[in-house]
């Protein structure tokens, strides 16, 4: 009876404003939540979009409600005491699982690694597939799922191969020593020139990498959008011999000279 | 069949034929089978959800490089340009084209259905692995008068180039962003103008503009959407 008695108009009024205000922000919050989740759609995986929308809206709902418990005067020490020795005890069994927290919002801010691209973490190689909270997923080239600990992926050496908008693409060609490498460069250049892909400029190298003992190594060296790289990678070396031969050009054999002393 | 020689509106008809480029539509049941030619190794073929087509509409395209997303054409110039301190010049250069293919529905719709090129496209990076960009290239011969044209394959580009700096500056090189290219044709013949400021020795903005005298011209349906905050000018920054 004493606590009905207590409720004054004024008292309800305030209420009444405290839900209102609660509502508004919250309808805010749900927006601010959903351009976020808009724009960073390419950048996070779909569960971990919809864990950070649950967690910044329950910190906002926490939030709200001790701020209108100290409102209302009710002592909040005890709780704060209380929250400061859980937190702790929290810290130390979860340091790794904290570090890695930390190591993985990192890794969202700096984006060393995007969603799709090809990577190698270490000693790992494949597609990213998620960047979690506490982990990476990569999906390995042979199709495993791989589970990094974000920690680790933060301190690795990371190879983006996708990150740069053009690649390099190196061949090794042996040719016999009595063909004549300046055809042989001739041939190559004109088969590179007709090939879309590869890019015009920079230009396209081709020369004698070493003199070796059965032939003469050339390299190649062109350039390619990394996104055709693979394709034009293991497209051109067929056709690079094929038109090799046409013009009287061939791959040696390994060949040894044997000399018998009488 | 039916011979096509310029850019245009034409009646349906299931076989268009032209030197270099042949369509065929055929109907089948509630849909239309579309296939293009353009030589024995580049054939095309899609199906188009349509009832009926009344007409089909050829016109010249931008530059796209088929296989390949980029909206930069890098136009090297086969003998560079050597601009004197405060000074201007205007001249031609030829430029590959693409062809966008429409078709005209029996509720008069037009629909683009196909854009290719009778040109095989190379790609150049201009700037850093980075972050360059991937053009389609291009080699032509700066001219002062109008050079000749492949028709339905190349377009002529109408050059301002301006140096209001104080130092002599050699060019061997543009990028253009064609997604503001505006492409006038008549008959089988087809041109644009873009107009050049050089800021320094390694820098310059780009820029398509409406080209003059072209009355009897008509314009070509931009492919790309107008992007309204996106400024029309290109800052060549990796040197000219």
């Amino acid at each position: 009876m004493k606590f009905w008695h207590s409720i004054t108009l004024s008292k309800l009024i305030e209420i009444a404003v405290i839900v209102f205000i609660f509502f508004v922000l919250f309808i805010i919050i749900k927006i601010i939540i959903r351009r976020f989740r808009i724009i960073l759609r390419d950048k996070l995986s779909k569960n971990t979009l919809t864990i950070l929308s649950k967690l910044i809206t329950y910190g906002f709902i926490l939030l709200y409600l001790l701020l209108v418990l100290t409102y209302f005067g009710i002592n909040l020490s005890g709780l704060v005491v209380a929250g400061g020795f859980l937190s702790i005890i929290i810290g130390l069994a979860t340091q790794k699982v904290l570090g890695n927290m930390i190591a993985g919002v990192f890794l969202i801010i700096e984006r060393p690694i995007k969603l799709g691209q090809s990577v190698t973490i270490g000693d790992v190689s494949g597609i990213v597939e998620e960047v979690r909270f506490l982990s990476t997923i990569i999906r390995s080239l042979e199709g495993q799922f791989v589970r990094i600990p974000n920690e680790q992926v933060f301190n690795a050496i990371i190879i983006n191969l996708a990150e740069n908008v053009v690649r390099r693409i190196d061949y090794l060609v042996d040719i016999r020593y009595s063909d004549d490498f300046f055809k042989a460069k001739e041939v190559i250049l004109k088969l590179l020139a007709e090939e879309p892909f590869v890019l015009k400029i920079p230009e396209p190298e081709v020369f004698v990498e070493e003199f070796a003992s059965s032939s003469v190594r050339v390299r190649i060296r062109f350039w390619s959008p990394t996104e055709k790289w693979y394709e034009v990678k293991a497209k051109l070396l067929p056709y690079i011999r094929k038109s090799l031969e046409e013009n009287g050009i061939e791959i040696p054999f390994p060949q040894m000279e044997i000399k018998v002393k009488n | 069949m039916l011979d096509i020689n310029k850019y245009d509106f034409f009646p349906f008809n299931p076989i268009y034929r032209s030197d270099s480029f042949e369509f065929f539509f055929k109907k089948i049941d509630s849909f239309f089978l579309y296939q293009r030619k353009v030589s024995e190794l580049d054939f095309y073929s899609q199906i188009i959800s349509v009832q009926d087509i009344t007409k089909i509409y050829l016109q010249p395209s931008e530059p796209f490089a088929e296989g390949f997303d980029t909206r930069f054409l890098l136009l090297k110039f086969t003998e560079p340009l050597l601009l004197l301190p405060d000074s201007s010049l205007e001249g031609y250069v030829d430029f590959p084209i693409s062809l966008s293919l429409f078709i005209i529905d029996n509720q008069n719709k037009i629909h683009h259905i196909n854009t290719f090129s009778l040109l095989k496209p190379k790609l150049a990076l201009y700037g850093n692995p980075h972050n360059g960009k991937i053009c389609r290239f291009w080699e032509s011969s700066f001219s002062s008068s109008i050079p000749n044209e492949k028709p339905f394959a190349t377009g002529v580009l109408q050059l301002y180039i301006n140096n209001p700096t104080s130092s002599k500056i050699i060019i061997t090189r543009l990028v253009l962003d064609f997604s503001f290219m505006e492409l006038y044709f008549k008959f089988n013949s087809c041109k644009t103008s873009a107009r050049v400021k050089i800021v320094s020795d390694k820098f310059a903005e780009t820029e398509f503009i409406t080209p003059r005298d072209i009355e009897g011209y008509s314009k070509s349906i931009d492919l790309i959407p107008t992007r309204i905050l996106t400024s029309s000018k290109f800052l060549m920054e990796f040197g000219l």
